[in-house]
């Protein structure tokens, strides 16, 4: 579910993320800043070594659906 | 038990809130955005939150351009930065944050209010012909009891500051049973079951207990207003 194949023609239109969200959101666990991965459509926490999904446009701030980062 | 006054939810938010022209602020548990819409039409800087990804869908989906955010979070585990609103609510919503995570959500909305900023709790008390009907499908006597006494364990400590509380008898408008019935389901798809094992119970019952007005059926909910200040 939270597995979602990245797009590689980048995001579509319709799906964009809201702009304003991407200032203001930070990781739900750590408070740590989030970097946006627009071709994957993730924001990735590095402190908390999580991927936040975004689906249709919607920043999925759920860490249960976040996937790990193994790196 | 003194009698309630009957009021509109949105006359006590006014009367609370006052003006919020410019005030960043957070619908927690905004389920399909009607009052985060509401509130940011009015000129509040507005994000709306629902840990259900398919209300916040709906939510974006019905959003023209009222100006709100949206994004899926929880109350508990809040993604936003310290001091960063002037405004937390929490809309018929407080007591659906799990009773174990209610105390970290109160702390997440203190952390993210200002100093000065309001949490305003509107909260439905487990009584009322609402409560009867609804009880039968998911009886929240307790998680209802939980959250209040959560919100009274952040008042009596040192973060907060009680400035207005409120009871009143909210009437909830419903165009037919059949909207009733959906609106139950809508609240959490995994009533649907016993929904339909309850609906003849409940459609005989909602007769009897709705008002008949202006073409659509009417039933009571007391309802308490908490509004905290954050020292």
């Amino acid at each position: 579910m939270s597995d979602q194949t990245p797009d590689t023609d980048g995001p579509h239109a319709d799906s964009a993320v809201d702009p304003k969200l991407l200032e203001i959101l930070v990781c739900p666990l750590t408070k740590g800043p989030l970097d946006y991965d627009a071709k994957a459509q993730e924001l990735i926490s590095r402190q908390a070594k999580l991927a936040y999904p975004i689906r249709d446009g919607i920043p999925i701030m759920l860490p249960d659906e976040a996937r790990r980062i193994d790196e | 038990m003194t009698a309630r006054e009957t009021r509109r939810h949105t006359e006590i938010l006014s009367e609370l809130l006052g003006g919020l022209t410019g005030r960043h602020l957070a619908d927690i548990g905004c389920g399909h955005g009607a009052l985060a819409r509401r509130l940011a039409a009015d000129g509040a800087e507005v994000i709306g939150l629902d840990p259900q990804e398919t209300a916040v869908t709906a939510a974006m989906a019905a959003d023209v351009d009222s100006g709100a955010h949206w994004a899926a979070a929880a109350g508990e585990a809040l993604p936003l930065p310290d001091r960063a609103l002037d405004d937390v609510l929490y809309f018929n919503a407080l007591h659906h944050v799990p009773a174990a995570n209610l105390d970290a959500a109160l702390q997440e909305a203190h952390r993210t209010l200002r100093p000065g900023g309001r949490l305003l709790a509107v909260e439905p008390i487990a009584e009322g012909p609402l409560f009867e009907l609804t009880r039968v499908v998911e009886d929240e006597t307790a998680v209802r009891a939980a959250a209040e006494d959560a919100l009274a364990r952040a008042h009596a400590g040192a973060g907060w500051r009680m400035a207005a509380r409120r009871e009143y008898s909210a009437p909830v408008k419903y165009a037919t049973f059949q909207a009733f019935r959906d609106g139950l389901v809508k609240i959490d798809p995994a009533r649907e079951a016993t929904v339909a094992a309850q609906e003849d119970w409940l459609r005989a019952r909602f007769a009897e207990l709705a008002r008949e007005a202006d073409g659509a059926c009417w039933l009571d909910q007391p309802t308490r207003a908490t509004l905290l200040q954050r020292l």
